[in-house]
């Protein structure tokens, strides 16, 4: 019963927040566009940490391997936002089976290190080729090379953004929702909870792993495609540690139901932390705050403490 | 094309900062290599030795009370995060990693708050060049690289030869027999985060006149520290010092080919691939494709 009503509340939260928009200020509806673009990648990384419990350090490098490939596409090649997306995940996929292969090859802590290692040095070669990826400052994409301006003659660039965000978070959405409801999803979550008997059952648990960090691996460069053509910019700081460990808050935060979690959670983070920004960089304070303070609920939170059982390095 | 002219100069640099390198990762080698802790904090304690230093310098007093500021500063704020935070959940991993990912990003503003976000510098306090074979150095920063190689050494003789290794150790492998043998474990890692956090901001006051200081500079040091870690032999005090001068050579040869972004992109990767080939972490028997 209760796997139906969040199957349910997963359906029912693209309609709610389809509903919502017109009644929003403007600054909030440009807010929840970027906030609904980046719980795309708040699902994806739930794929990993939720369903088989690998904690990455280093999504950040998948989210920007997805917008680096649609934004340097859509700069240099042809400015067709379409084909620009496909690559965008493209590529993401690609480094996240290389990603994958790698790192679901060790375990415990050096999961961890490993993920943070390797996007540390895809954030400095980004740094290191700066004449064509602009490096930290960025590259500005022409206009006719974006969804919006793609969309300019139907929508305003604010609705364009906020509901071609809303549409491909929907699709996440059902993807997801199916995905846990399936038999690949019943496999996930069974490895997370205990890798050794589904071992001792004959199933190839690395393939399993590589599977999953794959999903989420193309799930986060989708999201990381979608912020380079829906606002025309790419930059070497989405690359960055900070991009990486958002996503772990965002999850935990948005509690064990991962068919609306992921949403709930990044919402609930990105408009606390909007409300902190008259502090000093209050984002990044409150995701601080935030990751300390869940360090000790998970004491508390019996689904939290599952998820980090895997970093226990017990697997 | 090899420069070879500028080869002595890479050679000695190489291992100055291969020193300054293994000095750092020392800190590191102790919280994490010996008593299993994964703290992220460890750069941001880097960072906190070299503001310290900054501000001291600032306000006028000489730079040598930085070296004995710095190292109480960053081994104050080590104790504290341990005992306020990471001894509230025996160190259990995954939330010792989200604490301290939190704390790192908290300290990085309070540091942007002190020293706001333009990089400062720090004037050595004496700073002969030295004249060697074909080529000319700076006398501060061989200093420092001797200052750093000699208490490297001395940790490694203290952790390996001493009671308080044996105790590090003892109390991370099986801490309920450590304490069952009566002793206080919670003490034990405390001496541990002090002694970590002290020499990782000595070692930021140390080479604070030659970097930059800058409230995002520990991110870098701390995946450096890992990298050396990890090459060296987790919970090995020599390994780290020899991957470290190794590293540093590395490093130098390879900004002699290409940019030192680069060679240090390079140098990760190097980790990585060593990590994955060794499977460290991995459970014995079945990782197949």
């Amino acid at each position: 019963m209760r796997v139906k009503i969040s199957a349910l509340a997963a359906l029912v939260a693209p309609l709610a927040l389809a509903a919502v928009y017109p009644l929003l200020p403007e600054y909030q509806r440009a807010l929840m566009s970027r906030v609904l673009i980046l719980s795309i990648y708040s699902y994806g990384y739930a794929v990993c940490f939720q369903m088989i419990g690998l904690m990455s350090l280093g999504h950040a490098a998948l989210f920007a391997s997805g917008m680096y490939g649609a934004g340097l596409y859509a700069f240099y090649v042809s400015p067709d936002p379409l084909a620009a997306l496909l690559v965008g995940v493209a590529a993401s996929t690609l480094l996240s089976i290389l990603f994958g292969l790698v790192s679901t090859r060790v375990g415990g802590s050096y999961f961890m290190i490993g993920t943070l290692l390797a996007s540390q040095a895809l954030y400095l070669a980004a740094l290191h080729f700066n004449e064509v990826t602009g490096g930290e400052q960025g590259l500005v994409l022409k206009k006719e090379a974006t969804i919006v301006g793609a969309l300019g003659p139907l929508l305003s660039e604010l609705d364009a953004r906020y509901f071609t965000s809303l549409a491909a978070l929907t699709i996440v959405i059902v993807c997801v929702t199916i995905l846990s409801h399936s038999r690949l999803g019943r496999l996930f979550h069974a490895l997370r909870d205990d890798e050794g008997k589904l071992e001792a059952l004959g199933y190839n648990t690395s393939a399993l792993k590589l599977v999953a960090f794959t999903i989420s691996g193309a799930l986060s460069g989708a999201s990381g495609a979608l912020q380079a053509l829906l606002y025309g910019y790419i930059g070497a700081g989405y690359a960055g540690i900070l991009n990486s460990v958002e996503p772990v808050l965002w999850v935990l935060v948005g509690g064990p139901y991962i068919q609306v979690g992921p949403l709930l959670g990044c919402l609930a983070v990105n408009l606390l932390s909007d409300l902190a920004r008259g502090l000093l960089r209050g984002h990044v304070l409150t995701v601080g705050a935030g990751l300390v303070a869940f360090a000790f609920a998970t004491g508390r939170l019996r689904w939290a403490y599952r998820l980090l059982g895997v970093s226990r390095g017990r697997g | 094309m090899f420069p070879l002219e500028h080869l002595g100069l890479a050679l000695f640099d190489g291992l100055v900062n291969g020193s300054v390198m293994a000095f750092i990762a020392l800190g590191l080698t102790i919280v994490f290599g010996i008593m299993n802790v994964v703290n992220l904090t460890h750069g941001e304690l880097y960072m906190l030795g070299a503001l310290t230093c900054w501000l001291l310098v600032q306000s006028m007093l000489p730079y040598a009370s930085a070296l004995i500021v710095a190292p109480l500063v960053s081994g104050g704020v080590a104790v504290i995060i341990n005992m306020l935070i990471l001894q509230r959940f025996g160190h259990e991993p995954g939330q010792t990693i989200l604490a301290t990912f939190g704390l790192l990003l908290i300290l990085q503003q309070v540091a942007l708050a002190i020293m706001g976000p333009a990089p400062r510098s720090v004037q050595a306090p004496f700073n002969p060049v030295i004249e060697l074979a074909g080529f000319s150095y700076s006398g501060f920063k061989l200093v420092a690289g001797l200052v750093s190689i000699s208490i490297s050494l001395l940790v490694w003789l203290v952790v390996e030869g001493s009671r308080l290794g044996s105790l590090l150790r003892a109390s991370q492998e099986n801490r309920m027999m450590a304490e069952s043998l009566g002793i206080d474990t919670n003490r034990v890692f405390m001496v541990g985060f002090a002694l970590a956090g002290a020499l990782v901001g000595f070692a930021g006051a140390l080479t604070s006149p030659f970097r930059q200081i800058h409230f995002l500079m520990g991110f870098d040091a701390l995946a450096m520290s890992f990298v050396v870690v990890v090459l060296g032999g987790v919970g090995r005090v020599g390994g780290t010092i020899t991957a470290g001068l190794a590293l540093g050579l590395l490093e130098s040869l390879t900004a002699l080919l290409l940019t030192p972004t680069l060679a240090r992109v390079l140098t990760v990767a190097l980790a990585l691939l060593y990590i994955v080939a060794r499977r460290l972490g991995a459970p014995r028997g079945g990782w197949r494709y």
